[in-house]
């Protein structure tokens, strides 16, 4: 007689996150990501939703660092979501740059003896990083839901 | 709808951490006092908080902008009372792996969704009256739209108070109010959603349900 395996719930729910983050993680979230670079003597701002959307139309507000309250420039971001300004580098040489549009957005912080690389390196995640994230999370609430289930079982066996 | 950091003032980020702060504590009093087993509600409200880290990555496309569920409605009827720390849990995670919404509006976060979700229990329960089933699918549709619309209509009203003053506040609104129109669908799909498996489970495992 045949046998039929049903496969437990955890293991079926470890299983769809894989493959839900396998064929999303390309596209993420609506998040943002900007970006600086530096070309010359001007700083390419580039700024997208995290699911690779350019964030065109974005209101780029730059700060200096001797007046960090007061915007030094303000400015949209063009179709392909990029702001270029020349700074000040008699003014300062710390800046910061805000994009935001619909309550999403980003600052970012840059000096410019930096370079723009670092900045890039420490926010990216490859998909394999990000699919071994989520699972651990989501098999850390599963591992909580099967310790209190099984201690409501104990208690149900010794009453 | 995750507002990330430096998008609000520091007083309204404070606010938001007062406000889940006390929330939370009723929640979780409010809970302690039902007559539902603790563990049982912990196992469940942790598989509905990772069922709501998931949802995240979901990507429906409406044109100009994408969008993600949020499942407010569906938690709140799910959990009851608990629905607001589960969530918490869920954006904290959220925050942290992958920067979806973030630490220092974490409070704010929460008071949107988690109280959208604590809401639409509210109307559920309403619409539900004293009757132990429901075979009628509004009040899971309601709920699960109300769910959306509350956490829009939060998010969306605390954006627009908050537009900073080197902000052109037109353009601004004009992008909020895209991104909550397109919500829309997002709601009507939800309240289908919600609508449906609360009948389902109606049927199948009635007890599992709190509200």
């Amino acid at each position: 007689m045949q046998q039929h395996h049903k496969r437990p719930l955890p293991v079926t729910l470890l299983i769809l996150t894989a493959i839900l983050l396998l064929t999303s993680a390309p596209v993420l979230a609506h998040g943002a990501q900007v970006m600086w670079d530096f070309h010359e003597d001007s700083v390419h701002i580039s700024a997208a939703f995290d699911n690779g959307v350019p964030m065109s139309d974005a209101q780029v507000t730059v700060f200096s660092g001797a007046a960090p309250t007061e915007p030094y420039l303000r400015g949209l971001t063009d179709e392909n979501g990029v702001f270029v300004f020349k700074p000040d580098l008699h003014l300062s040489l710390n800046w910061d740059v805000q994009v935001r549009k619909a309550g999403h957005g980003d600052i970012v912080h840059f000096s410019m003896m930096q370079t723009s690389e670092v900045i890039i390196e420490e926010r990216a995640f490859t998909t394999l990083q990000i699919i071994i994230m989520s699972v651990s999370v989501v098999w850390g609430f599963i591992g909580t839901a099967l310790f209190f289930a099984s201690k409501r079982k104990d208690k149900n066996a010794h009453s | 709808m995750h507002i990330p950091d430096g998008m609000l003032p520091a007083q309204v980020c404070i606010a938001g951490f007062v406000g889940t702060g006390f929330l939370t504590w009723l929640s979780i009093k409010k809970a302690k006092s039902s007559s539902e087993d603790s563990a049982k509600l912990i196992s469940r409200a942790s598989v509905m908080a990772a069922a709501f880290f998931v949802a995240s990555w979901i990507h429906i496309p409406i044109p100009p902008v994408s969008v993600h569920p949020i499942l407010a409605g569906l938690m709140g009827v799910l959990l009851g009372w608990i629905s607001f720390p589960a969530i918490l849990v869920g954006l904290f995670f959220q925050a942290v792996m992958f920067g979806h919404g973030g630490f220092t509006t974490l409070g704010v976060n929460a008071l949107s969704i988690g109280g959208s979700a604590l809401l639409a229990m509210g109307v559920f329960r309403l619409l539900k009256g004293n009757q132990r089933t429901v075979k009628s699918l509004i009040p899971g549709f309601v709920a699960g739209f109300a769910g959306v619309f509350f956490a829009v209509l939060f998010t969306g009203g605390i954006l627009i108070l908050t537009i900073p003053e080197y902000i052109d506040s037109a353009v601004e609104i004009s992008s909020i109010l895209t991104f909550a129109i397109a919500h829309l669908p997002l709601a009507l799909i939800e309240a289908i959603f919600t609508a449906y498996v609360l009948r389902f489970m109606f049927k199948v495992k009635p007890d599992l349900l709190i509200c």
